[in-house]
């Protein structure tokens, strides 16, 4: 067995155990990397320095007795919309394609002081806008599967290289599916925490009601483990919550006996690929057989999530990306064009330049629905029919515990496919908006195979139970044993 | 809804994008199919009132107390144009104008 098969909770085992060194870990995955990088991209950049520095450092802390954190000496790699000391920030956009970050986010803070070996900075949609991580100004990553496939997105980067063995695990940032989607892709675990769980600070900013960052792993235990050092509430995030980090592991491994689950009806109604809904209607009878009570249940509004979400998230990102503007940091047209001479030109051209299709679309599709005559009829109308989405939760979180659903309505399609066609492309997204659009929390775990692509199950819970709804996924996965399938390269 | 190619370019204005016409046709074609979805809203029955909160948490306090954040000189590095460590920008202002 090589020590980059390992999941995270038995590669920090080993190393607490001394039966194993960061150095010779992280080594282990600066060559997986550097093999199969050329197929995969999904790294925009790789910090090798910084990597043996800090498992140079996690050695030595475990030598001296000082083990404090399962994440100590752990190779792991961040959404390169993360800003972490020592490497750049791109957020997949050539507006800050030479951007470096200029202080570590909270969740940098966070894992630094748990003892991460930071690898490098995963690929993405620009800005975190897309759904197969094609609108990634740089490259386009590939899915361990099938190379031929997206990986997912926003977070397709961070996906592929936890399914590729090209890190033990990463972050993601989910606004609309961006964990859970790639997840479900690329046959890997992807968590979005509840709204206000996990601090943003430092995060480049899409839509900031409806940001949450997540862990990417190959286990539902290594989730919970990555939980549990980033979640919290943050002096630097206003929006985090003040309820209590519970240990997640906790609960992991009590049965689920009694649990009430959900299905709701408005999932299935066409559109879903009859294999994976054969794959989610087989977990869900094997959930029933381990002790759970299934029963339907009704969200109403579920129809009108995606519509609510494609009007508001471009609203906020129209407004977050105002800052780049060719003036204080990133790209600008001065440094192409020295005969420039009016400011608006410095504005307009240095974003005509800076900033892809996808986040031009959004942008001005957020101008439309903010400005006079239109706010009326698009946002506010918008935030009413959200709070419609979040009642329809509290209301069905009153009779259930957890909502079982399938992560996406198909696996992951061919590089290329829908490239010019945003619509179809935001369709990709209508099981996973949701829980943004209500602000609960959900998970995406591997349920099985369709045509040789992995199929994703999606559980959500009630605000703040992200407890039970690791518990769930971590019994489901156990009982199965799709989590030890791999991508073979 | 359709929208016209003179909206396209309203909007670009707004937003601080500069356009080419092949770009206002195709943002054209392509914003009116996603209006076309998102109008589907118009079927839902909302009530009154403006209720547009997300979080549960308010009034997040702090002692106004001064601490250092960031690196000045770096901060302003990373700027495209600078002077004298200062950010550089086009002239505002016309000759002989006044706010």
């Amino acid at each position: 067995m090589k020590l980059s098969d390992l999941t995270l909770k038995e590669a920090s085992q080993k190393l607490k155990d001394r039966k194993i060194s960061s150095v010779e870990l992280t080594q282990e995955y600066l060559n997986n990397i550097e093999k199969t990088e050329p197929k995969i991209s999904a790294f925009l950049e790789i910090s090798k320095d910084i990597a043996i520095d800090s498992a140079k450092e996690a050695d030595k802390k475990i030598k001296e007795g000082g083990y404090g954190s399962p994440l100590l000496g752990i190779p792991a790699a961040l959404k390169d919309n993360m800003l972490a000391l020592g490497t750049h920030a791109t957020a997949g956009s050539k507006i800050l394609e030479n951007y470096r970050s200029m202080y570590d986010s909270t969740v940098a803070t966070k894992l630094n002081n748990s003892g991460m070996v930071l690898l490098g900075k995963t690929n993405l949609d620009e800005f975190a806008m897309g759904s197969s991580t094609e609108n990634s100004a740089f490259q386009k990553t590939k899915n361990p599967w099938n190379l031929k496939k997206v990986p997912g997105g926003s977070s397709g980067g961070s996906a592929a290289a936890v399914a590729a063995k090209e890190c033990v695990y990463a972050l993601g940032s989910d606004t609309g599916g961006s964990t859970r989607q790639p997840a479900a892709f690329c046959g890997v675990v992807g968590l979005k925490p509840t709204y206000g769980r996990v601090s943003r600070y430092g995060l480049i900013a899409l839509a900031s009601s409806l940001d949450q960052i997540g862990p990417i792993t190959r286990t539902v235990e290594d989730s919970a483990l990555v939980l549990n050092a980033i979640a919290g509430q943050d002096s630097k995030d206003s929006t985090t919550a003040l309820v209590p980090v519970e240990d997640y592991t906790k609960n992991l491994k009590k049965d689920i006996k009694g649990l009430r689950i959900g299905i709701p009806k408005e999932y299935f109604v066409g559109g879903i690929d009859k294999n994976v809904e054969e794959g989610i209607r087989t977990a869900i009878g094997q959930l029933e057989k381990m002790g759970a009570s299934v029963r339907e249940v009704s969200l109403p509004y579920t129809d009108y999530a995606l519509a609510v979400y494609y009007i508001i998230l471009p609203a906020e990102a129209s407004s977050n990306l105002s800052r780049y503007d060719g003036i204080r940091y990133g790209y600008s047209i001065t440094q192409d064009d020295k005969d420039i001479k009016d400011l608006f030109s410095v504005y307009s051209r240095s974003r005509a330049g800076g900033l892809g299709d996808e986040v031009k679309r959004r942008i001005m599709i957020g101008t439309f629905s903010l400005s006079s005559g239109f706010y009326d009829a698009y946002y506010r109308r918008a935030q009413k029919v959200r709070e419609l989405v979040k009642n329809d939760f509290a209301e069905v979180f009153t009779e259930v515990d957890i909502l079982v659903t399938p992560t996406t309505p198909t696996t992951a399609f061919d590089i290329g496919e829908m490239v010019n066609d945003p619509l179809t492309m935001y369709l990709s997204d209508v099981f996973t908006v949701s829980a943004n659009i209500g602000g609960i929390p959900a998970i995406s775990v591997p349920c099985g195979f369709s045509e040789g692509m992995p199929i994703g199950l999606q559980f959500m819970a009630k605000p703040f139970a992200e407890g039970q709804l690791l518990q769930i996924a971590y019994q489901y996965e156990q009982n199965n044993n799709w989590f030890k399938e791999m991508a073979k390269i | 809804m359709a929208i016209s190619k003179d909206e396209v370019k309203h909007l670009a204005q707004l937003a601080r994008i500069e356009l080419t016409k092949e770009e206002v046709d195709k943002f054209q074609k392509q914003i009116t199919s996603i209006l076309d979805y998102i109008n589907k809203l118009e079927k839902v029955t909302v009530e009154k009132g403006e209720k547009i909160v997300v979080s549960d948490i308010e009034n997040i306090l702090r002692n106004d107390v001064v601490k250092k954040s960031g690196n000045q000189e770096e901060l302003i590095e990373q700027a495209p144009d600078r002077k004298n460590g200062q950010i550089k920008v086009k002239t505002i202002l016309k000759k002989n104008e006044t706010i």
